[in-house]
């Protein structure tokens, strides 16, 4: 019998206890300041001893929580119906969720470790619409989980390029698999482990000045006692504190790329991209070629470095932006790209250049760089020399390297700066200390704007903007009549299409 | 079978020379009506602020100057800008142009436009007036909007863009 039975109303495993506990949990951590107003009210409120208080709380806060996902589970049910999965929650507020199968554009199944020792997953589906109409079905079997997948990839894999599935071997090898070495290289070049350093300094100086004088003082404090023992060993505390942080950072984002990609497959079968990966939960995501909005391959320095490149594929995406439509190859060889876009944007991309290199890309008008030095870089520059030459004499003059050092930085932005456009498909580099590609069909443009400044009309020049599903591109201070013509191709491409865009 | 057709450049059908249709007239006064209100503000907050700080007269001069200049742009803008707004509607697209000193054009394929709103604030009704929306799938950066149509012009617009992405779009909106 199949796993998926039409017509009946069904519950999830009792294992979805779990998830709901995790989605109130959740709930509640973003209320947090509607949580702590009245427990600290009945802190202050009532007599009685601080532990006893505490532990009141405790058992008052799981009772409730541990109630509440329970209800949330009973009051759960699904149907698979022929062309929809309908979806009944809520317990005071009743939900009902009905999801054509035609309008989801992935599904996403997650396993936790409890739910692998059961067989369990969580499929999560994913549509182009609203935040708000995103459905999961949280706790079914791991063969109904493959089921519905097989059942929706049918309806869906109808519609876009059948010819794709058989161009690329159907074969269960998968395209791409990343070991523990690229679990260090994606750990040690994630940048938010250092964006965390970064932010945590504004962060010191926005502090209120009690706190901060506090807090300085303290480290005064322990500062005159280092330096009571030897400037050197000051010097060396300081340096093995800075290290063990920096340490610790990098430590903890290994950690978390292993968590998120342990034993990372990658796969092209049917038709359709699927993902494989993590060490506790494990993370499934399914990708249809056809859905693919944009495709970025970016290189940071890190990863440039470790001579990697990373590729995300990203799907319309709601009002909010960056819902979470994105399927992320976080490390592969460069070349890989290559191979990955020509099949899943195929026919079009078959004999494009994904290089970031490649000497295809043509750069933008070199006046993309005067107004960004005369008013970024030339009048900043004098008004603060101006400055620092009234308040500090002549080292204040210092400050005049800011145009050498804003002028080094813009040119090297104007050289990354390109584009390519072949017949079907555009290509945008940017890029500073990274590098990134975004490659796009043309027919997946939704609307096209071309805008000049007072400077960019007096010369000619015109910014494009291309408009998609995901978001926008735009490639400033090309000449005019190219802009023009892009424009104008871009729109008899999308206007002459008979082919989807989502 | 694939084909790829050599497409004449220079016979595309070019976005750079259009017939722009001008926006209605009575737009630039409703404009100017709705920033009366705000100049009220303004002006009584310049001489609040000049009786109740007591400033010198130098100071009070520079403060009811600058008051005097930005009420000038604020009455002025509207006959500057509302000339260089315009659309055009061709058989496949619908192209707006708008900006003083950075100008913008924008085109929108019909076959990509998700759904269509017409909407008049009180004030837009007592000129007749109407604002058209067209939705794109995405939604970053705002969509399309086209303010100080004539109320019967937005009607027959939507009416035209709904038809022409009609093929696509499963559903229509109904009109008021």
């Amino acid at each position: 019998m199949s796993p998926i039975d039409p017509g009946h109303w069904q519950r999830t495993s009792p294992l979805a206890i779990l998830f709901f506990l995790g989605s109130v949990l959740k709930a509640l951590a973003r209320n947090a300041a509607q949580v702590i107003a009245p427990l600290a009210a009945f802190f202050l409120a009532f007599g009685g001893d601080t532990p006893t208080k505490i532990l009141i709380v405790a058992v008052g806060f799981a009772l409730i929580t541990l109630t509440v996902a329970v209800l949330r589970y009973l009051f759960f049910r699904f149907r698979i119906a022929e062309d929809a999965v309908l979806i009944r929650e809520g317990v005071i507020n009743r939900k009902q969720l009905d999801i054509k199968f035609s309008r989801i554009q992935g599904i996403n199944t997650e396993q936790s470790l409890v739910y692998r020792l059961f067989d369990l997953v969580t499929v999560s589906f994913e549509t182009a619409g609203s935040r708000g109409s995103e459905g999961s079905l949280p706790a079914v079997g791991t063969r109904f989980g493959e089921a519905l997948r097989e059942t929706l990839g049918n309806v869906g894999g109808q519609t876009d390029e059948p010819e794709t599935a058989a161009a690329v071997s159907p074969a269960a090898e998968p395209l791409l698999r990343l070991d523990w070495r690229d679990m260090l290289r994606i750990g040690l070049a994630d940048r938010r482990a250092f964006l965390l350093l970064v932010i945590a300094v504004p962060l010191f100086e926005q502090l209120s000045g009690d706190i901060r004088k506090a807090i300085a003082s303290a480290i005064e404090d322990v500062a005159a006692d280092i330096a009571a023992q030897g400037q050197a060993t000051a010097a060396a505390i300081l340096g093995a504190g800075l290290l063990l942080s920096v340490a610790v950072l990098l430590f903890g984002s290994i950690v978390a790329a292993l968590l998120r990609y342990h034993n990372f497959r990658l796969y092209f079968e049917g038709g359709r991209l699927r993902s494989v990966g993590g060490l506790l939960t494990r993370h499934e995501a399914v990708m249809e070629p056809g859905k693919i909005q944009l495709a970025r391959i970016s290189q940071s320095l890190a990863m440039r470095w470790f001579r990697r490149i990373r590729i995300v594929l990203r799907q319309a995406a709601s009002q909010t932006q960056g819902a979470g439509k994105r399927f992320a190859i976080p490390a592969a060889a460069p070349g890989f790209q290559q191979g990955l876009l020509a099949a899943v944007l195929a026919p079009e991309a078959a004999e494009l250049d994904f290089d970031l290199e490649s000497p295809a890309i043509r750069r933008v008008s070199r006046r993309f760089l005067r107004p960004r030095i005369l008013y970024l870089g030339i009048a900043p520059a004098i008004a603060m020399a101006a400055l620092g030459w009234f308040e500090a004499g002549a080292p204040g003059l210092l400050l005049l390297l800011w145009l050498p050092a804003w002028t080094a930085m813009q040119w090297r932005v104007w050289q990354r700066l390109g584009w390519h456009m072949s017949g079907d498909v555009f290509i945008r580099r940017t890029g500073f200390l990274a590098t990134r590609l975004d490659v796009f069909l043309l027919r997946k443009v939704q609307r096209v704007s071309v805008s000049q400044s007072p400077y960019q009309r007096r010369t000619a020049v015109a910014t494009l903007r291309f408009y998609l599903a995901s978001g926008s591109v735009r490639v400033p201070c090309l000449p005019l009549a190219d802009a023009a013509l892009i424009r104008d191709y871009v729109l008899y491409k999308v206007e002459s299409s008979t082919r989807p865009w989502h | 079978m694939f084909e790829n057709i050599e497409i004449p450049l220079d016979e595309l059908p070019q976005t750079s020379r259009l017939d722009w249709q001008p926006l209605d007239p009575g737009y630039r006064l409703c404009q100017l009506v709705g920033r009366l209100l705000p100049i009220v503000f303004l002006l009584a907050g310049t001489t609040l602020a000049i009786v109740l700080l007591d400033l010198d007269t130098v100071r009070a001069l520079l403060l009811s100057s600058g008051a005097g200049l930005a009420t000038a742009a604020m009455l002025a803008w509207p006959f500057v800008a509302v000339p260089r707004m315009g659309y055009t509607v061709r058989d496949k697209d619908l192209v707006y142009r708008r900006g003083v000193f950075w100008r913008y054009v924008t085109a929108v394929p019909f076959n990509r436009i998700q759904h269509v709103e017409t909407s008049s604030s009180p004030l837009d009704r007592r000129f007749s007036l109407a604002t058209l929306k067209l939705f794109t799938a995405g939604g970053s950066g705002g969509d399309l909007r086209i303010d100080g149509l004539p109320a019967e012009r937005a009607r027959q617009l939507r009416t035209l863009v709904l038809d022409k992405a009609g093929a696509s779009a499963p559903s229509r909106e109904h009109g008021y």
